[in-house]
């Protein structure tokens, strides 16, 4: 059995599956993030005219071409068709038979933000006659409204999709359920409760009451001009993220039952940890100490120092506030390594999809690791004296780092840090 | 290692607190009535458990109010509640060390609702800068770390009504790694027409418009379950920390299974047995099952053959507290789990209020009266739509029990 | 606008009755740090002003008006500048 130092099971990812900004698909996602192309652009989901931040990650997504069939469309919202096309390519790259061995040892775990809220949105607007009235005709309700009400119906989808009987779940701490559900799947792995899980995160946030949330508190940006440059991560002139979307799905399995039958290795998940500022619903303590003890206690549970850190996959969702945090945070818990490690945060090309993002950014991590390849920081050009460490500005680079680290912070003041290593036998 | 639940927070239909529950529970007191919050005569059902006196400034500081739902109202009184009732005295814990866990079903849907009007009757602009985050699921995760400075690794699971249990199984895999004190739990509200419709419009809630009969499970005229808001919170500690402080139970055993195609009440079986077999207790051992309760006769069949299959045809005491207040959304199962502590504590198993009402012709032994008795080790069992079912074996705490026995030796 | 049309902005955005009374405890130079208004309640004071008195305010002016007194300034300039 494969026991990591703490005598712990071991946990690899054998499958991945991406449905980003621009064209779903992993290879896609890879191409875009690896070419430093940005998929932001003005909104098309929803007419822009009547908000201050008018930009959007959208992806280009045809239902039936991703081989969802129309019962699927009709009864799913865009985050559950997100997330079944993500867990048909990720189970189809594993080459895993789910239908092998006892499916009370499979589980499920999806992370959402906001689960169905642009199908909860329609529902509402056609109840209550567009906001006309406080009481709503429960006639006009649609036959899936409960399921939206409730995303752990994705979850539920999931498992049926692939015969899963064990523990079942949605985890939802806001924008780090991406980070967080695929860790609560890897928990269960180690703990020896199930073997293997589908596990990963999708969000399709963009309706008119997210946007017009994060108007409210100013988050997002109100750039209007060169909607592909809207989002600047640690740049000095960011001024808020873009509201993206997108799924990805992994397939985790226990290390020796991978290695029995020949699995693709793309890596190793060997430490997770999460705190709470315990400060704001929004704000974030300047000196980054929570999310400093959240990279800290990873690396204490994957067994190496700061200095092991190749490459740092950031939050950098491009708030003034974020990203000054975060930088702290680094050089707090990675001390002088912070000034030597390549810093890069993919949101500037495929957008902040809320809780989805966590698993886009563990994907884009596992894939680096694959191509010996880090992706940059798009739409970074001038540097802020606050944010003074190396971002990999616009272009790739050539890096084959044997652990990377992908860190999350998210309304509720929730910190997730996550370590990911090259496997012996990464492919 | 088995956590213990040192503290209890409670909210019902009957107020805010242990002890209105209770002795309500004991005396079968009907929780359930016409819904006051909005005109539930709209509605295929208008019928809720409502906690139709619950004022929130009573419990909160008003700044809290505008940027809060009621729901997040609830949890943070019953986080207070819990912390007060576990007498944690201070220092014990360091903050990176104590953490929260709870579950949602819809967030804070009434909060959503009003700004859902604002926007789509007023526009953009008039939507309220704390819809940023009084909706989301995560909601009272983030509302009780602030609150009481709790910074340890955070989570909030949705999986529909067994979420109050997961919550407290996942925070005792939190205690075996990084925590030592973890409030676990959730609360529950669906009051408001846009969140009642979602519930009215799925069906399998009743249609008797009897306050008093509407909810009854396990009875042939079961034709559907009453809703109802409220929930507990609780304080789970690492038994090793918590000290010669009492607790109300060990957490002995937990598992979680999914059967969202063969809905047969296999999975649920399959579920408890497992539960027994991380608790390593027997199912001899085990002095009374708090039932799910869904209230149709299609799941209670199923739940009632789970039952069977693992104890044999009436083979233990079965209740289910919850028929005074309806199903508490993802809630009920964390109310379960207190209710099983207060049961252990008190050395009685509560009844399933007006059973007697139910013209009951089940195989299943249901506990119509309060049942004075032996309560070590309770079963609890929940079930969510869509195929989720959870078991968690609650244990008289060991420390009692070697003081029991030295008592009678 | 005048200092009580801000209060009772403030008010509302504050939950009406907190411990601080902000018609009488509260001066117009105290700051808003002091009165427990953190960012997310300011910018809804932001939000309250524009669309319930149709004053607009630049994102910024938060960064520079910290007590209710310079607040108020600066929609006085804001008015005479329209």
């Amino acid at each position: 059995m494969g026991l990591n130092m703490t005598g712990k099971r071991r946990v690899v990812v054998s499958g991945i599956g991406v449905v980003a900004p621009g064209t779903p698909g992993r290879k896609n996602f890879w191409d875009l993030i690896s070419s430093g192309r940005t998929a932001t652009r003005t909104m098309t989901l929803v007419d822009p005219t009547p908000f201050r931040s008018q930009v959007a990650a959208e992806v280009d997504f045809d239902p039936a071409s991703c081989g969802l069939t129309a019962a699927e469309v009709a009864r799913l919202d865009r985050v559950g068709q997100f997330a079944l096309v993500a867990v048909r390519e990720a189970v189809e790259d594993s080459g895993i038979d789910l239908g092998l061995g006892d499916p009370g040892r499979t589980g499920v775990v999806v992370g959402t933000a906001v689960g169905s809220t642009p199908a909860l949105e329609s529902e509402y607007v056609r109840m209550s006659g567009h906001g006309s009235t406080w009481e709503v005709d429960e006639s006009k309700a649609g036959p899936h409204y409960y399921d939206y009400y409730i995303p752990s119906s994705i979850a539920a989808e999931l498992a049926v999709e692939v015969g899963a009987e064990g523990p079942v779940s949605v985890v939802s701490s806001g924008c780090t359920s991406g980070l967080d559900a695929v860790a609560h799947a890897v928990e269960l792995v180690r703990e020896g409760t199930i073997d293997r899980a589908v596990c990963g995160a999708s969000d399709a946030p963009i309706s008119p009451i997210t946007i017009a949330c994060f108007d409210a508190i100013k988050a997002t940006t109100p750039r209007l001009d060169e909607p592909e440059r809207a989002l600047r991560p640690f740049d000095k002139s960011r001024n808020g993220f873009v509201l993206g979307e997108g799924a990805a799905m992994f397939v985790i399995e226990e290390l020796e039952s991978a290695r029995r039958r020949g699995a693709p290795i793309y890596g190793e998940l060997t430490g997770f940890a999460s705190r709470c500022n315990a400060y704001h619903m929004t704000g974030l303590r300047p000196d980054g100490v929570e999310m400093a003890a959240a990279i800290t206690a990873a690396l204490d549970q994957a067994g190496i120092a700061p200095t092991d850190i190749g490459y740092v996959n950031a939050h950098g969702s491009g708030t003034k506030q974020n990203d000054r945090h975060e930088t702290a945070a680094f050089k707090l818990a990675l001390g002088e390594h912070a000034y030597r490690t390549p810093v890069s945060s993919i949101k500037s090309m495929v957008g902040h999809s809320l809780g989805a993002i966590g698993s886009i950014e563990i994907a884009a991590c596992l894939l680096a690791l694959q191509h010996g390849l880090l992706p940059p920081t798009a739409n970074w050009t001038e540097r802020d004296p606050e944010c003074d460490l190396d971002y990999i500005p616009v272009r790739a680079r050539e890096a084959s780092p044997e652990h990377v680290l992908s860190v999350g912070s998210g309304f509720g003041g929730f910190q997730s840090a996550m370590i990911i290593s090259r496997s012996g036998a990464t492919r | 290692m088995k956590p213990h639940i040192t503290g209890l927070g409670i909210v019902t239909p009957f107020g805010v607190g242990v002890d209105p529950y209770w002795t309500a529970l004991l005396d079968s007191t009907n929780g359930i009535g016409p819904i006051t919050r909005f005109d539930g005569g709209k509605y295929a059902t208008g019928l809720a458990g409502e906690h139709t006196g619950f004022d929130p400034r009573d419990h909160l500081p008003a700044r809290l109010l505008p940027q809060t739902d009621r729901v997040t109202q609830f949890a943070l009184v019953a986080t207070r509640e819990a912390l007060d009732d576990a007498a944690i005295p201070d220092g014990t814990y360091s903050e990176h060390a104590s953490a929260v866990v709870t579950a949602n079903n819809g967030g804070g849907f009434e909060f959503a609702q009003k700004e859902m009007q604002a926007l789509w009757s007023r526009g953009p602009a008039h939507v309220s800068a704390y819809q940023s985050f009084a909706w989301f699921y995560a909601v009272n995760t983030g509302q009780i770390s602030i609150r009481h400075n709790l910074r340890g690794a955070a989570r909030a699971l949705v999986t529909d009504d067994t979420g109050g249990m997961e919550a407290i199984g996942q925070a005792r895999r939190q205690l075996r790694h990084d925590c030592e004190l973890v409030l676990a739990g959730a609360v529950d509200t669906n009051l408001c027409p846009w969140g009642w419709s979602a519930y009215t419009s799925a069906g399998l809630m009743a249609t008797d418009p009897d306050p008093r009969t509407a909810y009854r499970p396990f009875s042939p005229h079961a034709d559907g379950f009453v809703s109802g808001e409220g929930g507990a919170i609780m304080t789970v500690e690492r038994p090793d920390r918590a000290g010669a402080r009492p607790a109300y139970a060990e957490i002995a055993g937990f598992a979680s299974t999914f059967d969202g195609v063969a809905r047969d009440g296999r999975g649920l079986e399959r579920a408890i047995r497992v539960a027994l077999r991380d608790a390593e207790v027997d199912a001899g051992d085990v002095d009374v099952v708090f039932a799910d309760g869904f209230g149709t006769r299609e799941m209670d069949d199923r739940e009632a053959r789970a039952i069977d299959a693992v104890f044999g045809p009436g083979g233990v005491p079965v209740t289910v507290p919850k028929t005074g207040i309806g199903r508490l959304g993802c809630a009920g199962s964390a109310l379960d789990v207190a209710t099983a502590c207060l049961a252990i504590a008190k050395q009685v198993v509560p009844p399933t209020p007006r059973y007697q009402l139910s013209d009951a012709a089940s195989a299943l032994r249901v506990v119509d009266h309060p049942a004075p008795g032996r309560v070590h080790t309770v079963l609890v069992l929940a079930r969510g739509r869509g195929g989720f079912n959870s078991a968690m074996v609650l244990t008289k705490p060991h420390t009692e029990l070697r003081q029991d026995n030295g008592r009678t030796q | 606008m005048n200092i009580d049309t801000l209060t009772a902005v403030l008010r509302k955005v504050a939950g009406e009755d907190d411990n601080v009374d902000l018609a009488t405890d509260v001066s117009p130079d105290t700051s808003f740090d002091d009165i427990g208004f953190d960012s997310i309640a300011l910018l809804e004071v932001l939000n309250l002003l524009k669309r319930e008195h149709g004053v607009l305010l630049d994102d910024d002016v938060l960064e520079h008006a910290k007590t209710p007194a310079a607040l108020l300034d600066v929609i006085e300039e804001e008015r005479d500048a329209a």
